[in-house]
């Protein structure tokens, strides 16, 4: 009994912790600025991404690598991408502000996708010259 | 018989630590952080240790399960530690750096007591009972004095983007490790569980790692934008 309260208050804590910790890896990423070089690159007319450009923005910043140790971030990035897209699927035909929340959410991680692809393309050019 | 995947979370387990110790004893806040760094430089000995252990006896024997879990203790009450660190950062202007040690060191005292009273009773293995019942115990009390830290840091409106990032990935640790055993005692055994405690082991010093090398120590963001209940 006392193990599953236990269970049940730390996925709680763990979900909650999870989800605030990538809000935040979000939030420091907005701050970044995008060099001209980078959005050139991917097409885009400046750093305003949607939640459609995510994925071609993830696949292109993993495979520009690096050691910089941000692989972890785009992970968990990643993942909180997916829980908003279910969020949305589920119940984004109901509740309309839930569609929005999601979409606004989505399109941070495609904006933290960029800051991580704009990152690692500096790393790279300043370690080549 | 491990997999590539469980030697790669090692070599992990090894080389992340080890990094942001590096990185800080380079960048020169290696004392700013220093229960953290002690931690990590911990953790990064004891996985080769247990991986040294794993070579000679296996994954199976009895030498490995002892040194996992005695290990497992002494790296629960070092991140134990590691939290006061983060709290006497978050309160720092308070002036109760003193407090806090002392009730820390009453709560670490009090929660070996309860331990102990939970496995007074068998009287084999008694030691070795009580160390992954401390563990077991230490992850639950860490997960709720991180919970209340984070609630410190919304209600004081802490703004260094730095302390947040390792705030929360400590209280993602904690919850992590405390479902892990919770689960572990719920059905004892089972393979999943020990593969996720490996993944849950090299989160940390990965987040972090992340955090230091990222997050300059000027940069700031609003805490109650983080929270999920922020329209942001």
């Amino acid at each position: 009994m006392i193990a599953i309260l236990i269970l049940l208050v730390s996925v709680a804590a763990l979900v909650q912790f999870f989800l605030s910790y990538v809000r935040s890896l979000l939030l420091a990423s907005v701050q970044q600025t995008i060099s001209p070089v980078v959005l050139e690159t991917c097409s885009l007319d400046g750093p305003d991404v949607t939640a459609g450009d995510f994925h071609r923005l993830r696949l292109r910043a993993q495979l520009c690598k690096n050691r910089d140790g941000d692989g972890s971030a785009l992970l968990a990035v990643g993942v909180y991408f997916n829980i908003t897209a279910l969020l949305r699927l589920a119940c984004g035909p109901l509740v309309p502000q839930v569609a929005r929340w999601s979409e606004l959410q989505q399109a941070a991680c495609a904006r933290f996708a960029l800051a991580a692809l704009d990152r690692r393309v500096i790393t790279r050019t300043s370690a080549s010259s | 018989m491990l997999s590539p995947l469980d030697y790669i979370l090692w070599a992990i387990g090894i080389l992340a630590p080890l990094y942001v110790c590096g990185h800080a004893v380079v960048r020169g806040h290696f004392h700013r952080y220093v229960a953290l760094n002690l931690f990590l430089l911990a953790s990064a000995l004891l996985s080769a240790g247990r991986f040294v252990v794993f070579a000679r006896y296996g994954f199976t024997s009895l030498e490995y399960l002892y040194f996992y879990y005695y290990s497992d203790c002494l790296l629960t009450i070092l991140l134990y530690f590691s939290i006061l660190d983060l709290y006497q950062q978050v309160f720092s202007a308070m002036g109760v750096a003193r407090y806090m040690r002392i009730g820390s060191i009453l709560l670490l005292a009090g929660t070996a007591w309860f331990s102990f009273l939970i496995v007074r009773d068998h009287l084999d293995h008694l030691t070795g009972r009580f160390v992954v019942e401390l563990s077991r115990n230490l992850y639950f009390v860490g997960l709720v004095l991180t919970y209340l830290l984070w609630f410190g840091v919304m209600k004081l409106k802490e703004s260094r983007t730095r302390l947040v990032q390792l705030v929360l990935a400590m209280g993602v640790s904690f919850a992590g490790f405390s479902a892990l055993y919770a689960f572990r005692l719920m059905y004892p055994g089972l393979g999943l569980v020990t593969f996720l405690t490996s993944v849950m082991g090299s989160f940390l010093p990965l987040a972090w790692a992340s955090t230091f090398t990222r997050i300059p120590e000027e940069a700031r963001l609003v805490p109650a934008w983080v929270a999920l209940g922020s329209r942001r």
